[in-house]
């Protein structure tokens, strides 16, 4: 017997009903209990997360050294957006890919060797294949025009090629400041995402310039642009340096080291500009410069790896005679010692001090002078650069105060042998010899002769900073001061380290001494002097020049020189202090001028060609009006600086010396 | 009765279909907010890169080497840096105070 039509239909129905039913449970669990998972795989899908680049932090120049008067805000490095290209393999069509190629590779101006090589990218299985980077905004623009038609002509995907951003160090004034500064890699750490600094600042202050990127979410889809989404996570950048070092003043170093190298025919040179007070390095120069833009050529090519150091820190030299000064400053500090102790000084500056014979002892040689000078008294010594009154002081020294007490002044007071503590990576100590030490070569560091060759600069290293810093100690008035490129650092703007208000230091020197020694520095300049390439007309200055044979192989050579001028301007209250090194001066005779290789002819010009231009951008008011060069109608040669002096000196050394 | 009933069903309607069309307004205006969204900020974006690509072209022009370059020229050379002592420093207190 057959159901009847009602019963049949009420099975059907209760059947529907069930499968519904079930249809409807199914769905509960999916939308209402597994919620939560299929959300997740549907995101996955859909969706996904990039991170957003961060900007590195900057460096910005000092605007703040023309006294009341700041300037704007100056960055030496600026991250630039850029682009990398790439596309996506497995959505492009196989038979489309050659002639894609073959525009896109004429579009990025590739040569046909680099075409063939960059095409195997094309053939990858693969969804993300890089074919250009650093883009900028115009080569990126120019090809999405191209890419709109093309990709909607031949039905590709739009997403099958596609651009990400990235930030690039940029350098707006070129190599300026190139070596303290450096750079970052090209390729980032592929685990961290940061950049990998090559050196300089940008390695000292990595953890501070480094940034956290930012996360954003993007639809998965062939027709979503990459660039739109949410963000979820702002990126964080790093925090910005604010150096001590002015862009201006900075250039005016580059550029007359430059010409001063070039006049000299050297192989090359470096200067220190230092702000005596504070102990701000204002300029820091040296030529062959490096261009941080160019990193990877300097790194591969052993000719221009030298210029990646900073080389006032990691060279260290024998200073010469611009450390006379220094060795004056000793004895008058073993002067103030010995008073104390109720003993007589070992000299007096006015005192007339034979200077005839160059004999002292454990030297298998006589010390020379330039010319024989029977008499002189300290000025006489400075302005002719006497190398044996020099050791005469230093020999009266170490019969009194021994060699000890020499040694340690020059370590504890100037800092010499020691770390200036600089905020760059590499700094060399130099050497200053110790008494019963050995040389790796097995001979004493310290030997009879030692005191007689430290007190003119030779049988000591020193690196420009550490020289400078002892002139700025003199310049200042006896204070200690610690040189530093940094003057604050910046985060989102808040300031987490702050050094512009500099504390002054320690007295180290009797202020009276200084201004001895630094009248004395004066007539360097002056006639008779053997630096007057280095007056600066219309302004006081005091400074020394040196010039030392460098050391080869174990012994001096007598055709390789570094020849150097250090100086602060003006003379009083000095507003810099410059210290201008030239490595390797052409050695010939100039007539009527001297010797071309020597401090006060090559280097002497350069420090007053940078003090002149400094001066006048800082804003300093002639205080030598007078001081003008023969032929020049500002000149008045009774009224200039220290003129009167000069002649009394004058007078004084042909009286003793008839 | 059947009429009065009618003209409020009819009002209510009506004031619905109204709220009904003005959310639907909104909703609208809203969605194309929120397509110009991203447009617009591709826009900022490209503004902001080119403030900082044309700032970069103006310090590199502006770069002291070049300035110093120029400084040598005869047509520039009646330009000096001041003196600190010709330069009047106003307090900026004092130059937000408004004259009397």
């Amino acid at each position: 017997m057959e159901p009847s039509p009602i019963k049949r239909l009420v099975l059907v129905g209760i059947g529907l009903f069930a499968l519904f039913a079930s249809l409807i449970a199914q769905f509960y669990k999916i939308q209402i209990l597994e919620q939560e998972k299929w959300k997740q795989v549907a995101l996955a899908q859909h969706q996904c997360v990039v991170s957003i680049p961060f900007q590195r932090g900057s460096f910005y120049s000092n605007s703040s050294v023309k006294k009341g008067h700041p300037g704007e805000e100056q960055p030496f490095v600026v991250d630039i957006p850029k682009f990398h290209l790439f596309i996506d393999p497995d959505s492009i069509p196989t038979p489309l890919k050659p002639k894609m190629a073959r525009q896109l590779f004429a579009h990025l101006g590739l040569s046909l060797e680099e075409s063939g090589k960059m095409f195997s990218e094309f053939e990858k299985k693969s969804r993300s294949r890089k074919i250009a980077k650093w883009l900028d905004r115009e080569a990126r623009n120019h090809i999405e025009a191209w890419w709109k038609g093309f990709s909607k002509e031949e039905k590709i995907a739009p997403n099958a090629l596609f651009f990400t951003s990235e930030f690039k160090r940029s350098y707006p004034f070129g190599s300026m400041l190139g070596a303290v500064l450096h750079t970052v890699q090209e390729e980032k750490d592929p685990e961290t995402g940061q950049a990998i600094p090559t050196g300089g600042l940008e390695v000292y202050f990595n953890s501070y310039l480094q940034g956290k990127p930012g996360k954003k979410l993007i639809v998965r889809s062939p027709r979503h642009p990459l660039d739109t989404g949410t963000i979820l996570e702002m990126p964080e950048n790093g925090a910005d340096i604010y150096l001590t070092v002015n862009h201006y003043l900075q250039a005016i170093v580059e550029t007359e080291l430059k010409k001063g190298v070039e006049a000299a025919n050297a192989k090359g040179g470096w200067a220190v500009m230092l702000e005596p007070y504070t102990g701000e390095i204002l300029a820091i120069a040296q030529t062959p410069p490096f261009d941080p833009s160019r990193y990877f050529d300097y790194f591969n090519n052993p000719d221009l790896v030298e210029a990646t150091r900073v080389r006032s820190i990691t060279d260290c030299y024998e200073p010469g005679s611009i450390f006379k000064p220094i060795t004056l400053a000793v004895c008058m500090k073993a002067n103030e010692e010995l008073q104390r102790q109720g003993k007589s000084p070992i000299f007096t500056p006015d005192e007339k001090v034979p200077t005839a014979n160059g004999w002292f002892p454990g030297r298998g040689a006589p010390l020379k002078d330039g010319r024989v000078h029977p008499f002189l008294n300290m000025d006489h010594a400075i302005q002719k650069s006497s190398n044996i009154y020099m050791a005469r002081l230093i020999h009266r020294l170490i019969e009194t105060m021994g060699d000890e007490w020499y040694r340690k002044t020059l370590c504890e007071t100037f800092g010499f042998g020691q770390k200036t503590n600089i905020e760059l990576p590499g700094e060399s100590v130099g050497l200053v010899p110790t008494p019963g030490k050995l040389h790796p070569n097995g001979r004493l560091e310290w030997s009879l002769p030692t005191p007689y060759s430290l007190s003119i600069g030779h049988n000591i290293l020193i690196n420009a900073v550490q020289m400078a810093r002892a002139y700025a100690i003199l310049a200042n008035g006896g204070r200690a001061v610690q040189p530093h490129l940094v003057r604050k650092i910046v985060k989102g703007g808040e300031v987490i380290y702050d050094r512009t208000q500099e504390a002054p230091g320690k007295q180290l020197l009797n202020p009276a001494h200084c201004e001895a020694i630094v009248r004395s520095m004066k007539f360097a300049t002056k006639e008779g002097g053997t630096c007057k390439r280095a007056d600066v007309f219309g302004y006081t200055e005091a400074g020394k020049s040196g010039t030392a044979e460098k050391v080869l192989d174990g012994t001096y050579s007598r055709d390789y020189n570094i020849s150097s001028f250090l100086g602060f301007a003006p003379a009083k209250r000095p507003r810099f202090v410059l210290l201008v090194m030239i490595d390797y001066p052409e050695k010939k005779f100039i007539p009527g001028v001297g010797k071309h290789q020597m401090g006060g002819i090559c280097a002497a010009p350069v420090f007053r060609e940078i003090a002149s231009r400094s001066l006048q951008y800082l804003g300093v008011a002639p205080d030598d009006p007078y001081g003008y060069p023969p032929g020049d109608p500002r000149r008045d040669a009774a009224r200039s600086d220290v003129a009167k002096e000069v002649r009394e000196l004058k007078e004084l050394y042909d009286w003793w010396n008839r | 009765m059947m009429k009065s009933l009618l003209f409020r069903l009819g009002c209510c309607i009506a004031v619905f279909a109204f709220c009904l069309y003005s959310y639907l307004e909104a909703q609208n205006r809203l969605t194309q907010l929120k397509i110009r969204i991203p447009e617009v900020d591709r826009e900022i974006r490209l503004i902001r890169e080119e403030n900082r690509r044309l700032s970069y072209e103006v310090d590199e022009f502006l770069s002291p080497a070049h300035l110093i370059e120029l400084a040598h020229r005869p047509e520039f050379s009646h330009l000096k840096h001041p003196l600190l002592k010709d330069v009047l420093t106003v307090p900026e207190a004092l130059a937000a105070t408004p004259a009397p």
